[in-house]
């Protein structure tokens, strides 16, 4: 095994593999919407119509509506972050190995994701904040208040699989867990981290940025291919985290017979469809009660993982 | 042409329907409502959101300011229908698909009316004289929180055309940050002539829906959609007259609610409406507790208009009365959920019942 070592690296391959890994990336997301429409029409008890044609049917009807304008808005904030997440969601998968593959192979790859991470608070924010309209507004507000909440907790986690690895370079983390994945033996970490990726997602429970009762809130006065642009970015963020997941805690490509990459889009898909299967069936999690339990349960339980993770560390070697 | 056609179509296909309730319109609006969800359309949250505008019950002169400015807020391709009564849900339905599909007088209208610009937060603003005020907006003025944080001072007005809210009800909120320090009620759009038949004369299964239907609000609100859809069942049930089907389908949302622990954090110690100014006002009995705790008594109120057992109705006028008393300090997911659990839709009626 020793004489192969050097194939267990690795490759950054050429600039323009972004074009097809972008297309991938889309198409997974364009599979969770359609796997959230399914799960939606299965609650609602309307199974009539193909889940798969009603994705279609919704962005039909967002590029023939046209844009809006509010009074006195922040029109070149309000549609760059609009329009922001999904180059942030795709920034965020450059630095996933796919396979052998990686498009960019950065030393420091795992802060390069929590940093595009951070980007998000800002569209997010800048989207309610934008449009100068109330509803949005507090939306804008509220989703900070959510931020608050994960951010911290979710960059423990993420710290807890390089310690382990003794690298940030999201393949060496991917290679260190041969023979044990990380989320075996940091499912805290694991659990932590799935949080983080929901909420930073603006998905499911942790949703109220875009919430009913704000009338759409963020969302609330954005229409056609703005509105599109944001809701295609929240589906590419979920993949983006449920892609992440697998080189740092779910051993990357490994797995028998199937080549790595292959591996890699399974434990994806697989991590997608928890997701999914999360958005109808928990209820919101209102910013003000999740940020206490965030910082009294999760930051503790997140930050005992680590020392955990550091003592073995230390320990074999 | 082709290509555009086929998007039209996909587009009109997939409807987003902006339903506005007016008061004695229940049975029409919930009607609606499952029509459009049948035809695999979906309800607007916000006139951006929305194609089409659809107008419930007979009279809505009251609200005509205030539909003209949500259909000034609508992106187009818009349409707008009036739905008079229940029976007439299904043509008015296929009209709007096909007015929908008219793209030659939606471009005509997009070109008539230039850039969409308006929108409604800021219809009634009134800060007097400023000196600032770009685009005729003043800018919002700051004053101290409750926790003494100097915070932008925000008018708000929630309602009358607003999903998962009473008909009829509009409260001008002054907002410090989201936090609601006063509130004002004004009830619009009563009917003068004309009426939804069921409304006035409630059988067992409307007043039982009614019932329903604030859950559906509430559980809506709070962001659960398995908890609502089982909800709508129960409604729809209700209105149908399978009230076997609908009294099982209450039993299990009952017991899904009481099961769910985060539910029961999400909800408890918000909306508590305990405190002496309600006490004082005669609402008392009907709202006490938090959301969490209505939100069940709704459910078993339900179940009781089922069996026919008429639960005591407090005084409906003394409920709204106390509103602003019950409201004041709340932030706004809260008011939102405090203002649906407080089924403020049976009390409506009721009032407008005693007036007839």
């Amino acid at each position: 095994m020793s004489d192969l070592a050097g194939t267990d690296a690795v490759v950054a391959v050429a600039g323009y593999w972004a074009v097809p890994a972008a297309a991938l990336v889309g198409a997974l997301a364009f599979l969770t919407a359609s796997l959230h429409a399914m799960s939606g029409s299965a609650v609602s008890g309307r199974g009539r119509l193909a889940a798969a044609t009603v994705l279609v049917r919704e962005v039909a009807r967002l590029l023939r509506q046209r844009r809006r304008r509010t009074v006195a808005a922040d029109v070149l904030l309000w549609r760059f972050a609009t329009a922001g997440l999904v180059p942030l969601a795709l920034l965020k998968v450059t630095v996933i190995p796919f396979g052998r593959w990686t498009l960019f192979d950065s030393p420091v790859g795992v802060v390069w994701f929590n940093a595009m991470d951070v980007g998000v608070w800002a569209l997010v924010w800048l989207a309610g904040w934008g449009p100068n309209a109330v509803h949005s507004l507090v939306g804008g507000y509220r989703f900070l208040a959510q931020a608050v909440g994960y951010e911290l907790p979710l960059m423990f986690a993420l710290v807890a699989p390089p310690i382990a690895a003794g690298s940030l370079r999201v393949g060496e983390v991917s290679a260190a867990q041969d023979g044990l994945w990380f989320v075996v033996w940091m499912p805290v970490a694991f659990g932590v981290y799935c949080v983080g990726v929901v909420a930073f997602s603006v998905w499911g429970p942790f949703s109220v940025a875009v919430g009913s009762d704000l009338a759409g809130g963020v969302l609330a006065e954005s229409s056609g291919v703005d509105r599109l642009l944001f809701l295609a970015g929240r589906y590419l963020l979920l993949v983006a985290g449920a892609g992440f997941a697998v080189p740092m805690f779910l051993g990357g490509g490994a797995g028998p017979i199937l080549a790595g990459w292959v591996w890699v889009l399974v434990k994806t898909m697989l991590l997608l469809a928890a997701f999914v299967a999360v958005g109808h069936r928990v209820p919101s999690l209102r910013p003000d009660k999740f940020v206490e339990a965030a910082w009294v349960v999760l930051l503790p339980l997140a930050v005992a993982q680590d020392m955990v993770v550091a003592v073995v560390a230390v320990g074999r070697t | 042409m082709g290509l555009s056609d086929l998007l039209s179509r996909a587009a009109a296909s997939r409807a987003h329907v902006l339903v506005v309730a007016t008061p004695r319109a229940f049975t029409t609006r919930v009607a609606l409502e499952r029509a459009l969800l049948g035809r695999g359309w979906v309800q607007a949250e916000s006139p951006a959101d929305a194609d089409v505008l659809a107008v419930c019950g007979h009279e809505h002169t009251a609200l005509t300011e205030e539909l003209e400015a949500v259909w000034d807020a609508m992106p187009g391709p818009r349409v707008r229908v009036d739905v008079a009564d229940p029976k007439a849900v299904p043509a008015v339905l296929d009209r709007a698909a096909e007015q929908l599909l008219a793209t030659d007088q939606h471009v005509h209208d997009a070109q008539r009316r230039g850039p969409v610009t308006r929108h409604m937060d800021h219809g009634d603003m009134d800060h007097g004289d400023m000196d600032m005020a770009p685009a005729g907006i003043p800018l919002a003025e700051g004053a101290e929180d409750r926790d003494g944080l100097e915070m932008d001072v925000l008018h708000l007005s929630l309602g009358p055309v607003l999903p998962h809210w009473p008909p009829g009800l509009v409260l001008h909120c002054t907002l410090h940050g989201d936090v609601a320090t006063e509130v004002q009620v004004e009830l619009v759009g009563e009917p003068t002539t004309g009426y939804d038949a069921a409304d006035t004369r409630d059988s067992v299964g409307v007043v039982a829906a009614r019932s329903c239907d604030a859950v559906v609000s509430v559980l809506a609100l709070a962001g659960w959609p398995v908890g609502e859809a089982v909800a709508r069942r129960a409604r729809d049930a209700c209105l149908d007259g399978n009230l076997r089907d609908a009294a099982q389908h209450l039993t299990r949302l009952r017991r899904r609610v009481v099961r769910s622990w985060l539910l029961r954090w999400m909800l408890r110690g918000i909306g508590r409406l305990d405190h002496a100014g309600v006490q004082e006002s005669g609402a008392a009995q009907q709202v006490a507790g938090d959301v969490y705790d209505r939100l069940v008594a709704l459910i078993d109120r339900a179940g009781q208009g089922l069996r026919g057992e008429a639960s005591a109705a407090g005084n409906s006028a003394d409920l709204v009365a106390a509103l602003p008393a019950l409201l004041a300090g709340s932030e706004l997911a809260s008011l939102r959920l405090a203002v649906a659990s407080l089924d403020l839709g049976s009390a409506l009626a009721r009032l407008e019942a005693a007036d007839v």
